[in-house]
C-alpha cells in the first residue's frame, strides 16, 4: 500500500516538478563565490557507478531558498536541475547523460539564492566510472538505541532509482529480526535471523523458506553473524553469549561485547552444525567468520578472553586470524593462522579488527580498525581499513574514512564497489557511502546514498542504515509466507557433527 | 423543537464527558499526548494515511496533540462522544422515520457512545477509535441523505472498500446498516446484487492489504490502530459498533409508538448502566495516580508534588522517585525525606524497566543530578517501548536537550527539527535552535550551562547495582553539585550504609549547608549511638533537641513488647524509625 500510496505521491510530484520545470526560475546576476558550494550530501569530487541514481543535492545552508545545479561534460551537452531543497533531476535524463560519460569526468555548477540573489559557486567534478554497481543495497532501518526495540524492518533499495521496499518488518510479528546475508550479493540464497518471542532463523535457498532452531545443546546458543561459502553449501555462523553495557560519560554511549563466543559452519545439504574445538576455544573469543572468495579458507577475528565476571573490555583487542576449510569434506585446517595480530595492542597502542569482508575476487580484504572491543559500530574513532591479500600489506582507507564512525561495510559482486556504514553525517544515524575500489586497490571518495530530496530524507529520518549489503536483483522476498512461518513457531532443529 | 431538545441533550452529554475526563481523567489525557508526536509534515501524515483506518488514525492523533491540556482534551472528547450520539440517532431516524416509536428502545441509543467513553478510560484506547465509529455513522447518514437508491447503491459498493481503508475494520458499521438501508428502502434484485458485493468486498480488504502493507493480519482483521498494545485487541469498541447495529435493527423494528416517560426512563437506565460500567469496571484511579505524578515532574511542579504527597503519600517507587527529586529541587530532601513512605533506593533511582512510562521519572533524576548520558538513554528507552511505535514530544525535546549539553549538535538539530513541525513545541524548538554551535550562549543558560559543569570527569559503565558508586564519582567530579551529594547520602540512608553515610558527610565542604539537615543529625546520632554511650556527649552538629528525641526512640524500641503502631506515630517521621523497621525486615 505504502508503495502504492508513494507512487501515486511520487507521480503527483513528478507531474508537479515537471510543471516546475516548465515555470523554472532562471539564474540571473548571479554573484560569484570563489569557493566551491557547501552541498548536501557532500558530492564534491566523488567518483559515481554509471548507473547510480541521480545525485540530487541541496545547500547545507538553510538560508539558501533555491538551489540550481548544471552537469555539463567535455561534449557541451548539458543537465539541469533545480528546487526549493533539493536540485531534481529527470531520472531518464541523468541515466542517458551518466552513459555518455562513462569513463569521463563531469562538471557540476551550482547556484543558490537567498535573500540576497543568486550565487555562483566555483564548479566542482564527478568521475563516472565505467564500473556498474549492483541493482540494489538491503539493510535494517533501525533506530539507533540501546536494549529496546520500536519498529524496524529489513528493505531494498534500487541503486538505480529511489525506490525502496520493505521485505519485512516487525509490524508483521512480534519481535525483532536482524542480520541478513545473502551469498555474494545474490539474494536467492539468504539467512534471516529473528528474535525475541518467535526467534528463528530463516534460510531461503531455491526459493524454500525454512524456519531454524539454531540453539543446540552442544553450542553456546543461537547462530548470529552469518555468511555464506562462495558454493553456497555452507555457512559460517558465530555463536555469542553477547551484552550490552551503557558508557556514563564517554562518546561511545553503547558497549556490545562477548562473553563467550565461538564459531560454525551449516552444512546445509546435511543440516549439521560443523563444530570443531579449534574454533570453539573458551580462553578465546572468535567470531566474525567469513569464507575467502575461494571458499578455501574461513577469516574470523579473534581475543582472549578476559577472566569470567571482568568487565576490562579495553584490555578485549581482537586478531584476524584464519583456518583452512575443505568443502568436499566439510573439514577444518588443524592449525589457526594470524593474518593481522592485536594481541599485543593496549591503551597506548590500540587496536582491534572486526567485521573482515573479503572481496569476491579474493584480491583484498577489508576490515574496521577500533581501538578496542569488537562492536566497533558504536566506536567514534573506528575506520576501515584495507589489506592487499597477495602482498599483505595494510592501510587506512583515508579517501573513504571520515573523522567519525566508518564500520560495516561489504563488496559489489564485481568488487569495484563498497558500502560503507557511516556515522559522519551527524555522529549517530548510520547511513550508507559507496566509493569505488580501482585495480590497485585505491579507494574513492565516499558518496552517500542518492535520495530524491536527500536533505528532507535524512533530516527525517530517525533510523540507522544497519548492516547494508549489495543485492544483484529484486529479493523477491515473501514477507507474508515468512511472517506466517515465524508466527507458527515450528522450528527445524540442526543436528551437530564435531570434526 | 425535537431536534432543538436533542442538540440540548447532546451539549449536556458533552459537558458531562468533558467534567469526568478532565475532573477523574486528567492526566490519562496528558498521557495520550506524551505517547505521540503529530508533525504537520506530509510525511508523516502520508504514512499515517497509507494503512487501514489512517484517516481515523490522523484525524485522532491530530486531536490528541491538544490533549496537553487537559480541559481541551476533555472537551475534544466530550464533544466527540456527544456527536456520536446525535449521528447515532440520525441513524436510527433514516431507519424508522417515527422516532416517537422507540420508546422504550431510545437508552440503546446511547450504548455506544457510553461504551466509547468507558474505552477512552484505558490509557492504551486511542482516540481515532472514536473517529473511526463517527466516520462510519457520517457515511451512512449521508448515504441516506441521497433520494436516488442507484446512486447509493454505486456509493454503498464504493464506500465499502473506501471506509475500510479510511476508517479500518470497525467501518463493518457502515457496510450492515447500509446494507440494511439498500435491503428496507428497495427491494429488488440489483440491490441484493448490490448489497452481496458490499460484503465481499468488505470481506476481502483485509487479505488485500495483507499483501499490500506489511502488517500482520490480526491488526487487519481488528484494527491497525485502535490501541496503543498492538496485539492486544480490546472488545469495547466492537461492543459499541455492535450496540450501533443492534439499536438500529431493533428502533427499525418497533412500530407501537411509546410515551416520553418511557423513552426519559428508558435513557436513564441506559445512562445508569453505564456509570456502573465505568465506575466500577473501567474507571482506574491508582493509574491516575501514577500519571498525575509523571506529569508533575514533566512539568517541573514541584510544590504540587509535594503537596499531593502530603496528603496521600506515594505507596510506589515510581512516585516515591518523583517526590524525592520534588524534595531535592525544593531543597527538602534532607530535612523532609522521612516525612513520606520511602521504598528503598527504588524509590530514589529505580532500576531501567522497559515500558514507556516509569524509565521516564528516573531520567529526570539522572537529568538534573547530571547523569546526563543516563538521562538520555533512560529517555531514548522509554520513547522505543511506546507500544505502537509512535514517537513522543516530550522525550524528543528532553533528547534535543542532553544532546545541546553532550554537544551533538547536529543530533540535537535533528530532533529541534522534527519539533518545529509540531504545534506544541514549536516555539520552544525554534528558540532552542538558536542554541546550537553557540558554546557562550549554552554555558550561560540556566539548565544546559548548570549541567555542563556537572558533567562526570571519569567514565565507567551503568550499573543499577552500583548507584551509590556512581553517585560518588558524580560528586567528586564536581563538589558543589549539590542535587548529586544529597542524592549520595540519601542512597546511603536508604541501605542503611551508615558508616558510608558518615564517611561521605565529609566531602561536603563545597555545598556550605548553614546547618547540618536535620536527617543527616539523625543518621549521624544513630551512628553515634552504635559505637559511643551517652557519657561521651554528642557528635559534632547535631542539636540537643535531635538528641533527646533519640534518646526516646531508643528506649521505646528496648521497651518489649515494641509497640510499633506508637513507634510509627511518634517517631514515623525519623530516619531512625526507617532504619530501625528496614534492619528488622
Amino acid at each position: 500500500m505504502k508503495i502504492l500510496f508513494f507512487s501515486t505521491f511520487a507521480t503527483l510530484a513528478i507531474g508537479l516538478a515537471m510543471c516546475a520545470t516548465a515555470c523554472t526560475e532562471k539564474v540571473k546576476d548571479a554573484k560569484s563565490e570563489a569557493c566551491l558550494p557547501n552541498i548536501y550530501p557532500d558530492y564534491v569530487g566523488v567518483e559515481i557507478p554509471v548507473n547510480i541514481a541521480p545525485l540530487n543535492f541541496g545547500m547545507s545552508d538553510d538560508r539558501y531558498s533555491m538551489v540550481d545545479a548544471v552537469v555539463s561534460d567535455a561534449e557541451g551537452r548539458e543537465l539541469h536541475g533545480q528546487g526549493a531543497e533539493s536540485t531534481y533531476f529527470d531520472i531518464d535524463l541523468w541515466h542517458e547523460f551518466l552513459a555518455n560519460n562513462a569513463g569521463k569526468e563531469i562538471q557540476v555548477k551550482v547556484s543558490a539564492k537567498d535573500n540576497d540573489g543568486w550565487h555562483s559557486f566555483e564548479p566542482f567534478a564527478i568521475y563516472v566510472s565505467q564500473d556498474s554497481i549492483d541493482y540494489g543495497l538491503a539493510y535494517r532501518l533501525i533506530e539507533p538505541g540501546y536494549e529496546v526495540w520500536s519498529k524496524m524492518g529489513i528493505y531494498e533499495r534500487d541503486l538505480s532509482t529511489f525506490d525502496e521496499r520493505p521485505l519485512i518488518v516487525n509490524t508483521e510479528f512480534d519481535g525483532c529480526v536482524n542480520c541478513h546475508s545473502f551469498n555474494r550479493a545474490n539474494p536467492r540464497d539468504l539467512s534471516l535471523h529473528i528474535r525475541g518471542a518467535h526467534g528463528a532463523t530463516i534460510l531461503r535457498m531455491k526459493g524454500q523458506m525454512t524456519a531454524y532452531n539454531t540453539a543446540t545443546s552442544q553450542t553456546l546458543g543461537l547462530c548470529v553473524y552469518p555468511y555464506w561459502h562462495p558454493s553456497g553449501k555452507y555457512i559460517a555462523y558465530s555463536t555469542n553469549t553477547t551484552r550490552q553495557v551503557f558508557h556514563i560519560r564517554h562518546e561511545n554511549r553503547v558497549e556490545v561485547f562477548d562473553a563467550a563466543s565461538d564459531l560454525q559452519v551449516y552444512d546445509i545439504a546435511n543440516n549439521e552444525l560443523l563444530i570443531t574445538p579449534l574454533l570453539k576455544q573458551d580462553s578465546v573469543y572468535e567470531t566474525f567468520p567469513v569464507f575467502a572468495a575461494d571458499g578455501k579458507t574461513l577469516y574470523f577475528c579473534a581475543a582472549k578472553a578476559l577472566p569470567e565476571g571482568s568487565m576490562e573490555l579495553k584490555k578485549v583487542h581482537y586478531s584476524l586470524c584464519s583456518v583452512s576449510f575443505d568443502a568436499e569434506k566439510g573439514d577444518f585446517g588443524s592449525c589457526i593462522d594470524t593474518i593481522i595480530d592485536c594481541s599485543m595492542c593496549n591503551d597506548t597502542l590500540p587496536g582491534s579488527v572486526t567485521f573482515p569482508r573479503p572481496s569476491y575476487d579474493g584480491r583484498f580484504l577489508v576490515y574496521t580498525l577500533a581501538d578496542y572491543g569488537q562492536f566497533s559500530i558504536w566506536h567514534h574513532e573506528a575506520d576501515l581499513w584495507m589489506m592487499n591479500l597477495s602482498t599483505g600489506e595494510h592501510r587506512p582507507m583515508t579517501n573513504a574514512n571520515s573523522a567519525d564512525t566508518d564500520s560495516f561495510h561489504n563488496w559489489s559482486s564485481n568488487s569495484r564497489w563498497m558500502v560503507i556504514s557511516s556515522r559522519r553525517d551527524d555522529g549517530l544515524f548510520n547511513r550508507p557511502y559507496f566509493c569505488h575500489i580501482d585495480e590497485q586497490g585505491n579507494e574513492s571518495k565516499a558518496f552517500m546514498l542518492p535520495q530524491r530530496n536527500p536533505k528532507r530524507h535524512y533530516r527525517n529520518l530517525y533510523m540507522s542504515y544497519n548492516v547494508p549489503d549489495f543485492i544483484t536483483e529484486s529479493v523477491a522476498f515473501d514477507n507474508v509466507r515468512a511472517a506466517d512461518l515465524i508466527n507458527q513457531n515450528e522450528r527445524k532443529p540442526m543436528k551437530v557433527r564435531e570434526k | 423543537m425535537k431536534s432543538f431538545n436533542h442538540n440540548v441533550s447532546a451539549l449536556v452529554l458533552a459537558v458531562c464527558v468533558t467534567l469526568f475526563f478532565a475532573l477523574l481523567l486528567p492526566h490519562h489525557l496528558h498521557l495520550q499526548e506524551q505517547q505521540q508526536l503529530f508533525l504537520f509534515d506530509w510525511q508523516y501524515i502520508s504514512e499515517v494515511l497509507s494503512v487501514p483506518g489512517g484517516l481515523a488514525d490522523v484525524m485522532g492523533r491530530f486531536c490528541t496533540q491538544f490533549f496537553i491540556y487537559a480541559w481541551v482534551g476533555a472537551a475534544i472528547v466530550g464533544l466527540l462522544i456527544a456527536a456520536i450520539w446525535r449521528l447515532m440517532r440520525l441513524v436510527v431516524s433514516s431507519f424508522s422515520h417515527d422516532v416517537s416509536a422507540w420508546g422504550w428502545a431510545d437508552g440503546l441509543l446511547l450504548l455506544p457512545s457510553g461504551l466509547l467513553m468507558g474505552y477512552m478510560c484505558d490509557e492504551n484506547a486511542l482516540f481515532g477509535t472514536l473517529w473511526a465509529i463517527m466516520l462510519s455513522m457520517l457515511a451512512i447518514v449521508v448515504l441516506a441523505k441521497i433520494s436516488n437508491w442507484r446512486i447509493q447503491c454505486l456509493i454503498g459498493v464504493i464506500g465499502s472498500v473506501a471506509m475500510y481503508w479510511l476508517v479500518g475494520p470497525l467501518a463493518v458499521v457502515f457496510v450492515v446498516l447500509s446494507s440494511l438501508y439498500l435491503v428496507s428502502r428497495e427491494k429488488n434484485t440489483s440491490v441484493g446484487i448490490t448489497v452481496a458485493l458490499m460484503v465481499v468486498l468488505f470481506v476481502i480488504q483485509p487479505m488485500i492489504a495483507r499483501r499490500l502493507v506489511s502488517i500482520d493480519m490480526d491488526r487487519l482483521l481488528y484494527g491497525v490502530h485502535y490501541y496503543r498494545i498492538l496485539v492486544v485487541h480490546p472488545s469495547l469498541p466492537w461492543l459499541s459498533a455492535l450496540s450501533i447495529i443492534c439499536a438500529s435493527i431493533i428502533c427499525m423494528m418497533i412500530k407501537d409508538k411509546a410515551k416520553a416517560i418511557i423513552r426519559i426512563a428508558s435513557n436513564g437506565f441506559a445512562g445508569l448502566l453505564i456509570c456502573l460500567l465505568i465506575w466500577h469496571e473501567l474507571y482506574n484511579p491508582k493509574v491516575e495516580k501514577v500519571l498525575a505524578y509523571d506529569f508533575m515532574v514533566r512539568c517541573h511542579q514541584w510544590d504540587r508534588i509535594i503537596d499531593t504527597a502530603s496528603r496521600q503519600s506515594p505507596n510506589n517507587a515510581f512516585c516515591t522517585t518523583v517526590l524525592n527529586l520534588a524534595l531535592a529541587q525544593k531543597g527538602k530532601l534532607t530535612e523532609r525525606m522521612f516525612d513520606y513512605q520511602q521504598s528503598g533506593i527504588a524509590g530514589l533511582i529505580p532500576a531501567f524497566q522497559s515500558d514507556a512510562i516509569s524509565p521516564m521519572a528516573a531520567a529526570e533524576v539522572f537529568y538534573y543530578i547530571g547523569m546526563v548520558n543516563s538521562a538520555q538513554r533512560f529517555v531514548f528507552e522509554a520513547q522505543e517501548a511506546i507500544p505502537d511505535f509512535q514517537k513522543s514530544g516530550r522525550c524528543y525535546k528532553r533528547l534535543a536537550e542532553t544532546n545541546i549539553i553532550n554537544g551533538n549538535y547536529e543530533v540535537a538539530r535533528k530532533y529541534l527539527a522534527s519539533l518545529q513541525k509540531s504545534w506544541y513545541y514549536r516555539q520552544w524548538a525554534t528558540e532552542t535552535m538558536s542554541l546550537l554551535d553557540n558554546e557562550s550562549a549554552i554555558a550561560k543558560h540556566r539548565e544546559y550551562g548548570y549541567l555542563r559543569k556537572f558533567k562526570l570527569t571519569d567514565d565507567f559503565f551503568f550499573s543499577d547495582r552500583e548507584i551509590i558508586q556512581m553517585l560518588g564519582s558524580l560528586f567528586m567530579s564536581n563538589r558543589h553539585n549539590r542535587l548529586a551529594f544529597e542524592y549520595l547520602e540519601a542512597a546511603n540512608l536508604l541501605t542503611c550504609n551508615l558508616e558510608m553515610f558518615v564517611q561521605c558527610i565529609g566531602l561536603n565542604s563545597d555545598i556550605n549547608y548553614p546547618v547540618v539537615p536535620t536527617i543527616y543529625q539523625q543518621a549521624i546520632m544513630l551512628w553515634w549511638a552504635r559505637e559511643h554511650n551517652a557519657s561521651e556527649g554528642l557528635p559534632n552538629g547535631v542539636r540537643h533537641d535531635i538528641a533527646s528525641q533519640f534518646n526516646r526512640f531508643a528506649a521505646a524500641i528496648q521497651s518489649q513488647p515494641v509497640n510499633y503502631d506508637k513507634l510509627k506515630e511518634q517517631f514515623g517521621n525519623t530516619y531512625w524509625y526507617y532504619y530501625f523497621t528496614n534492619i528488622q525486615k
